[in-house]
């Protein structure tokens, strides 16, 4: 399984904080990002679509081709705005 | 002394720069910036007040990217210390919310390195900021003048682009 974790306005947009995923075919952050499109609300795909978001595979930042592995934690992550 | 520290609570500078100060007993400068919650909205162009801002982070990965913006500016501005309080939770305009303290032999390298903290953290480390008030509830996005005052040391340079 994947555990996908959702912060700010996206977590608030899913209405979930956290989903799991089964690995099947995904191989990289991008596949991910696509499979997310069937479990989630259409907004939350538009706000992920302009790339803003950036993503984090356990708790490292990553690219959309980072490899995904079962197991792996993967943050969808709003743009910051902490200080 | 751990370096760094997310938590609810209000912290107190005065006892802060004790422990700073007593930790580094050979550096011939400590600096320290505070940064408040200002009161009026950043999300709408408006002259209405905030009432507080509701500050989430992820746990873990916030904590590990904080050590490592203090080890690059470690790398770049040696100093003998420092540390970053950041609160989240609710806080309310004009409390505290954040604070970069950084202790060296001379004041150069404390000066720039509480700078470099200062900006990777609000470019790079996972905090996001509701505003709340009157105007509603609004997350706000990454600022391109905080994103701007990052580069810059990327570009090598200390000059504001």
């Amino acid at each position: 399984m994947i555990k996908v974790l959702l912060f700010a306005n996206l977590r608030d947009i899913a209405g979930a904080s956290q989903i799991e995923l089964p690995l099947g075919n995904m191989v990289q952050v991008r596949d991910l990002l696509a499979d997310l499109v069937s479990h989630v609300p259409g907004e939350l795909i538009e706000a992920l679509s302009d790339e803003s978001a950036m993503v984090s595979v356990n708790q490292k930042y990553a690219g959309w081709d980072a490899p995904l592995f079962d197991g792996d934690e993967v943050g969808i992550l709003p743009p910051v705005s902490g200080g | 002394m751990i370096d760094v520290v997310i938590c609810e609570q209000d912290f107190d500078v005065g006892e802060q720069y004790a422990q700073v100060c007593a930790l580094a007993p050979r550096a011939g400068a400590v600096v320290f910036f505070v940064g408040l919650v200002r009161d009026l909205y950043d999300s709408h162009d408006s002259s209405e007040t905030i009432e507080f801002l509701e500050l989430e982070h992820y746990p873990g990965m916030t904590e590990s990217l904080c050590q490592e913006i203090i080890d690059q500016a470690r790398q770049r501005f040696p100093f003998d210390l420092a540390r970053v309080i950041h609160r989240v939770g609710k806080i309310h305009a004009s409390e505290q919310i954040v604070m970069v303290a950084v202790a060296s032999r001379h004041r150069d390298n404390a000066f720039q390195a509480a700078q470099f903290i200062m900006d990777y953290l609000k470019t790079r480390a996972t905090f996001w900021k509701k505003e709340v008030g009157v105007k509603g509830e609004q997350w706000l996005g990454r600022k391109e003048s905080d994103l701007s005052a990052s580069l810059r040391w990327e570009n090598n340079s200390t000059e504001l682009k």
